[in-house]
């Protein structure tokens, strides 16, 4: 039979990659910023951080620090979002040391979430996110062969590497987890969820 | 600040398509096929209204015109390994002028599908419903119409019936059929795929 065969992707997760250029210019100036922010308030929350520190939350409207103001001009251009919507971003820093590590969660009554990676090495902890039909499409994702899966990114889970001056931002209901921290450093970032409204 | 954006898709629902060339040539022996099917069988009611469904059978009889067209039609589905065998229960649909069939899916199997037989203008599209609608409704409306429509992104998609084409698809993917608002009967194959691997 002659056949021809097309694939269309539907409801995709959408992960937004932004990449600093520069970064490594303010890089110091935020490492300190967090290491400061960590000795006023030392003991932290707990919330998915295992045996790292994980700060309040804050909102990011006060450009009041370097942080602030440098998480608030990377989200000034969101290329696919509507000029008439806008966002309300809240914050919080994480730093997590050799053997930390963050258990699965999402992001309740957010929209969007996202983390910036401010000091990250080798094998420090990949963020992986993980299917949200995991269950439902088992048997399919295992029957496709590997070249369909890598080409249309469709797995049971995917991670990516973090990056010193990326920020990702995806969406608030996907679950995800960070790994290990098996480096010798600490793992510096900043997470936090956006509110869109119109 | 000076930043590269970048869009990467995860989890996609993926929709195969598969044209059959020539299909005009058999296309009178399938849908008379279709009628004598209906003579003998009073049909069952799952997602149908007002239109007649046949009771399910398994494509296995090579020597069957319709168990034939199917077989050799998933014979060529090149993004399954290779060590995946697959068993297949298909049924008949005659949507009349005025029916449709609501939202459903198809649990218990891993991939279902549809062979468009006869479609007139306006027979009625087949729309997927994008499980994210409820957790991403913010996230989804606040994105602009070309971002939305490059990526397929979206509450629901319609597709519109071509003759000769198969679409297979997730089982678990909601879906419906709208109404027939042609002055002619449309007709179509839906099926369901067990995937199993060796």
């Amino acid at each position: 039979m002659n056949l021809s065969y097309s694939n269309i992707n539907l409801f995709p997760s959408v992960i937004h990659q932004f990449d600093v250029n520069g970064f490594s210019e303010i890089q110091d100036e935020l490492i300190d910023c967090v290491y400061k922010m960590r000795e006023k308030d030392p003991v932290g929350h707990t919330i998915s951080n295992r045996r790292g520190w994980q700060s309040s939350c804050f909102s990011i409207d006060t450009e009041d620090d370097v942080l602030k103001k440098f998480l608030t001009n990377c989200l000034a251009e969101f290329p696919p979002i509507k000029k008439s919507v806008r966002l309300f971003v809240s914050a919080w820093v994480n730093i997590n040391p050799p053997e930390a590590f963050n258990m699965k969660h999402n992001h309740p009554t957010s929209d969007l979430s996202g983390v910036l990676w401010i000091k990250s090495q080798k094998d420090c902890g990949n963020i992986i996110f993980e299917s949200p039909r995991s269950f439902a499409t088992h048997q399919e994702i295992e029957c496709y062969n590997e070249d369909f899966k890598e080409n249309n990114n469709y797995f049971h889970s995917f991670s990516f590497n973090p990056v010193a001056g990326r920020l990702l931002v995806f969406p608030s209901h996907l679950e995800h987890h960070v790994d290990f921290n098996e480096s010798q450093e600490d793992r510096i970032s900043v997470s936090f969820n956006i509110r869109l409204q119109k | 600040m000076d930043l590269n954006y970048n869009t990467i898709n995860i989890f996609p629902l993926p929709i195969h398509v598969f044209n059959v060339n020539g299909f005009k040539e058999i296309q009178n022996q399938l849908i008379d096929y279709a009628y004598n099917l209906k003579e003998k069988d009073e049909g069952v009611i799952f997602s149908n209204q007002g239109g007649w469904q046949s009771h399910s059978f398994e494509v296995k009889n090579e020597d069957d015109v319709l168990h034939h067209f199917i077989i050799n039609c998933l014979a060529g589905f090149p993004v399954l390994d290779k060590s995946v065998s697959i068993k297949v229960f298909a049924w008949v649909n005659i949507n009349k002028p005025g029916d449709c069939n609501t939202k459903h899916n198809h649990p218990g199997d891993d991939l279902a599908g549809v062979l468009w037989i006869k479609t007139p203008e306006n027979s009625g599209d087949i729309i997927f419903e994008s499980p994210h609608h409820f957790n991403s409704f913010r996230e989804i409306c606040s994105y602009s119409d070309e971002f939305k429509k490059c990526f397929n992104i979206d509450y629901t998609y319609y597709g519109s019936p071509s003759e000769g084409v198969m679409l297979v698809f997730p089982a678990h993917l909601q879906h419906q059929v709208q109404e027939n608002r042609s002055n002619e009967d449309r007709i179509s194959v839906s099926f369901n795929i067990r995937l199993s691997k060796q």
